[in-house]
């Protein structure tokens, strides 16, 4: 069941809370094994929660939704891993993150902490210190990240419901690799307070989840300003849930081009196009100097992911997963000058794609430039070019969360067998017009999360 | 940093510096505001 589903069970007294959290549990116990999901499993505190919700008569959007969190989420008791060796020296969080008291606020049980490439620096899902996430369509196949874990527990139906964060494209690219409908939401909207940081300028927290119903129920939970993150923006909550089935009349809808269809496969340009004729889409976008958009999202990124990890390359630099360590390093080593020319263009791109919404309310691109390689791969062919695969799976995401537009990925399936994701892109606060439209092709069966056929 | 490294930094860096090139290249007011604070 989703969590729209369970909640409705749970709230009309079909379920009980205690049930759903015991089946939950089971099946974690029975393929984390397999998946390497969770890197916490939080039974005692779920049991008690879900003890709670039914002795008090549960009620809430989310009642008794089992869910999980990418590990770089606060939990009060745990260390705040972040994916890191090093982190786990540290003190265990006073408090869990706003944005998980948000959802248990709304009924929702935390279940455990979630696998995630080292300090969020990572488009596959694989760590060195906790093994990769793998993907439930595909074990052999990398999960994508560094959302990895979250990826994996929701592809897999450990919890219907799980938190990323996206700085790049790490709610984006595990969405599309293990079939899921994800949600960067606009920067700013939700807070990120109790959450360890990247890149701060380009953080994001969302949630992943296997239907737009139940991103749309999370997302609403999780709205709210919080001036404990200097990045969230104090505005009236913009609830979602209750627009989906407005249906996607009058909504213009163009698709990307240029940039966005060089160097995809024919499995990312079919669902590209899939989605764009069950939603009669004949306009093109063309997002200006996309390409280097990315490159100057990909420079700020590595120059203040090296600033905020410079003490911690010098005293522990043989504690880090070696990928991640090594384009540490290089990032320090990027020059001031392009570092600020890059947040100058990031202004004036800025002002190029907004520009471009006053003639189109969505754009449609593809999330990942193909399905999920192999676990351990190190470089792929794009746009004819054997390539790094580690910072070039989110071509497509990074030109994106650049200027913090949202973004819904839906996962489409491919012939192949593994699905792969597309990203409807809306104006700033838009998030309810990628809903809908994401509620759409759910809707025509179009974009749909895939059943992972698991033993373990 | 230990000379083990040295070369997947190197491969790295010349990859950063081919996107700093990139960026470097762009045609941009003198007046144009950096957006270390960003509002989208």
């Amino acid at each position: 069941m989703n969590a729209v589903e369970i909640a409705a069970a749970v709230t009309s007294g079909r379920l009980t809370a205690t049930a759903v959290v015991t089946d939950c549990l089971a099946r974690i116990e029975r393929l984390n094994p397999v998946l390497n999901a969770f890197t916490a499993v939080l039974g005692d505190r779920a049991r008690a929660q879900a003890a709670a919700l039914d002795a008090a008569g549960a009620k809430g959007p989310l009642a008794g939704v089992p869910f999980a969190v990418k590990n770089l989420i606060d939990v009060a008791g745990l260390p705040t891993l972040a994916g890191s060796k090093i982190n786990r020296d540290h003190a265990p969080a006073v408090a869990d993150a706003p944005l998980v008291a948000r959802l248990e606020a709304a009924g929702a049980i935390l279940v455990g902490a979630l696998n995630m490439g080292e300090y969020a620096y990572d488009f596959t899902g694989e760590n060195g210190h906790d093994g990769p996430s793998r993907n439930p369509h595909d074990t052999s196949r990398m999960t994508g990240g560094s959302s990895g874990g979250s990826g994996s527990a929701v592809g897999g139906e450990l919890v219907p419901l799980a938190l990323g964060s996206d700085t790049n494209g790490s709610i984006r690219v595990p969405s599309s690799f293990c079939g899921l409908f994800g949600l960067k939401p606009t920067y700013g909207r939700l807070t990120r307070a109790g959450s360890f940081p990247f890149v701060s300028s380009l953080d994001h927290l969302g949630p992943l989840a296997r239907s737009v119903a139940d991103l749309a129920v999370s997302y609403d939970a999780m709205q709210g300003f919080d001036p404990a993150d200097p990045a969230c923006v104090d505005r009236p909550a913009d609830p979602v849930s209750g627009l989906l089935d407005q249906g996607i009349g009058g909504l213009r809808i163009a698709a990307a081009d240029g940039y966005f269809r060089t160097g995809a496969s024919a499995e990312a340009l079919g669902a590209l196009d899939a989605v764009a004729k069950a939603l009669g889409v004949s306009q093109t976008a063309t997002i200006p100097e996309a390409a280097r958009a990315r490159s100057a999202a990909y420079i700020i990124t590595t120059a203040e992911g090296a600033a905020l990890h410079l003490d911690r390359l010098r005293s522990r630099p043989d504690d880090f997963d070696a990928d991640v360590r090594d384009r540490l390093i290089a990032g320090a080593l990027v020059p001031a000058v392009a570092v600020v020319q890059a947040q100058k263009f990031r202004r004036w791109y800025q002002a190029e794609v907004l520009r471009l919404f006053e003639h189109v309310d969505a754009i449609l691109a593809p999330a990942t430039p193909c399905v999920a390689p192999l676990i351990g791969q190190k470089t792929f062919v794009l746009d004819g070019k054997e390539m790094l695969l580690r910072p070039n799976i989110g071509v497509y995401t990074q030109p994106i969360s650049f200027i913090g537009l949202p973004v819904v990925a839906v996962p489409v399936p491919t012939a192949a067998g593994l699905p792969i994701g597309v990203q409807i892109i809306t104006a700033p606060w838009r998030e309810d017009v990628a809903l809908r439209i994401a509620r759409a092709l759910e809707a025509d069966g179009v974009a749909t999360a895939p059943v992972a056929k698991l033993e373990g | 940093m230990k000379p083990e490294w040295r070369q997947a930094v190197r491969m790295h860096l010349a990859f950063s510096l081919e996107r700093a090139a990139s960026v470097m290249e762009a045609d941009l007011s003198d007046h144009l505001d950096p957006a270390p604070v960003f509002r989208a």
